[in-house]
């Protein structure tokens, strides 16, 4: 349902290329992860998702990037904000109001839905991610994971078929993370498309169905997380692995390749001989 | 120093429940117009003493008094030039105490619309008032953000000092140019952040169709109509006062 078709971007006063000759398709129903360090050009791929390159940003270029089979050239970033959701890095930056409710209406108010609607689709968000207690609160007073989990169900409540976040937990702490992370796990059962920008793979890696790795504005690597973490060669760009996938190298249980914390204790409880060497 | 907090703690969106918070914020708007109209129709002072007398259900109703006496002894001292200005120039004491019961109770007026009007409604009372978009949405922005980079600035401003900068040394001059590497970062964070922002509308569809539909509905109760015909008659007397019956102007120089 995405599809980018040998992409290259420059940002306008910028000499070298962010993205360079880039061919993507990604499906409905999965959960993709790109990896990748930062100025590698992970940003820059998401925001051709929604049509922020090349609407919003300046500069060349080459290629296509289809949405459903729109070209995001023909369509505004408003079309487009109906199928593809952004969440950035900094919940503060995108919270544009001064009350939760009135901060998931927002998106609904520009599109001009009627009010009832607009009612029910708060409803249904701030249920999905378990945040019915925040409904009246004021924007300044929640913390860093509430704010983030607020601009998730802004984005939500516009009913994207595929939700986008760049680095959504870069600015939280390690509990507030992890929930974010299970709330994009949930919201990929019940049949988002959901795609990830990361370079902490740890939460993210066990819930994605394929994992792509940017390096200097080209994809380096592709294919599921499973096999791209477990592939001979360690280097991923200098991605860090998983701190499970360097345990399970270390403990000799790499046949079993776990991701999760809870497959590699399975993974060792299988009588797999540790070697301490 | 500077107390971003205390700044914070304005722009909280939780106005206390009292009766007036409840109005229609076009209610309280209009009162509010009405008792800052009113001590305007006359200088009697008995316009002012008027006017003052009748601002006192509305105090009792916002249970505003803590407020209008904090405001009142913010401005003692612009009160109290204000008295001996008028009476150096007029010499009627009558007429000073006039003017400063007709600022005094466009101080109270103005106090009970702040603790009784919570930031985003009056964001919406602009929007009724048929103010473009563009420009009531940038108030509410403005608001939105303070706490953001109050936040910012504490931020900067402990960076700093923690290696070592003195912000609070030298002349008056001095201090001043000691704010500026206070000031560059501020503002390079403040145009980021305001880049972040637009990205964030673009992709939230702002402006995407000409008529935005609103989730908030404010309706009228009993207790708007009750006080919107207060305002009315409170005017059409004020009127009375002012105008239909000279004898009672206590000014003598008018005549």
């Amino acid at each position: 349902m995405l599809k980018i078709e040998d992409v290259t971007f420059r940002y306008e006063g910028s000499k070298r290329p962010a993205l360079s000759e880039v061919s993507l398709e990604i499906n409905r129903g999965e959960f993709l992860l790109i990896a990748g360090l930062s100025g590698s050009g992970k940003s820059t791929l998401l925001r051709l998702l929604n049509g922020l390159i090349p609407h919003f940003y300046r500069g060349e270029m080459k290629g296509r990037v289809l949405v459903d089979g729109v070209d995001t050239r023909e369509a505004s970033v408003a079309q487009l904000s109906r199928k593809v959701g952004l969440v950035f890095q900094n919940p503060d930056n995108q919270i544009v109001t001064l009350r939760v409710d009135r901060e998931i209406a927002f998106g609904l108010e520009n599109l001009g839905l009627p009010r009832e609607e607009i009612i029910e689709r708060i409803d249904e968000v701030l249920k999905k991610l378990g945040i019915e207690h925040l409904r009246k609160r004021s924007t300044a007073e929640l913390s860093g994971g509430e704010k983030q989990l607020v601009a998730i169900a802004s984005v939500l409540a516009m009913r994207p078929d595929v939700i986008v976040l760049d680095e959504p937990t870069s600015e939280l702490d390690p509990f507030s993370s992890a929930r974010i992370a299970k709330v994009l796990g949930n919201l990929n059962r019940e049949g988002v498309t959901v795609i990830v920008a990361e370079h902490r793979l740890d939460l993210f890696a066990p819930k994605a169905s394929r994992m792509i790795v940017i390096s200097n504005g080209r994809i380096v690597r592709e294919g599921h997380p499973r096999e791209l973490l477990y592939r001979g060669d360690i280097s991923l760009h200098g991605v860090r692995p998983p701190s499970v996938v360097k345990l399970a190298r270390k403990y000799g249980v790499v046949e079993a390749r776990p991701l999760a914390v809870g497959e590699l204790i399975v993974a060792l409880r299988r009588g797999v001989r540790i070697d301490r060497s | 120093m500077l107390d971003p907090m205390g700044m914070v703690e304005i722009f909280r969106t939780q106005v206390g429940e009292t009766p007036y918070s409840k109005l229609n914020p076009l209610t309280k708007f209009i009162l509010f117009a009405s008792f800052i109209a009113l001590p305007l129709i006359s200088a009697s002072l008995l316009m002012q003493i008027f006017s003052l007398v009748a601002q006192i259900p509305l105090i009792i109703l916002s249970r505003s008094e803590r407020r209008v006496k904090r405001s009142l002894k913010a401005s003692l001292l612009f009160i109290v030039i204000l008295v001996v200005l008028n009476y150096l120039t007029t010499h009627s004491l009558e007429f000073s105490l006039a003017m400063v019961l007709r600022l005094v109770s466009m101080i109270i007026a103005s106090a009970i619309f702040m603790t009784g009007t919570s930031p985003a409604e009056i964001g919406d009372l602009l929007t009724k008032l048929r103010i473009p978009l563009q420009i009531t949405f940038s108030f509410v922005i403005a608001l939105r953000f303070i706490p953001v980079l109050a936040d910012d600035v504490v931020m900067i401003i402990t960076s700093q000092v923690s290696r070592g900068y003195e912000l609070e040394k030298g002349s008056f001059l001095e201090k001043v140019k000691r704010l500026v590497p206070i000031l560059i970062p501020m503002i390079i964070i403040a145009i980021r952040r305001g880049h972040q922002l637009a990205e964030a509308l673009e992709t939230k569809a702002f402006g995407a169709t000409e008529k935005r539909s609103s989730y908030v509905v404010y309706e009228y109760g009993r207790g708007d109509w009750i006080l919107l015909i207060y305002a009315a008659i409170i005017i059409v007397v004020g009127l009375m006062v002012g105008t239909l019956t000279p004898q009672f102007q206590l000014l003598p120089f008018r005549y």
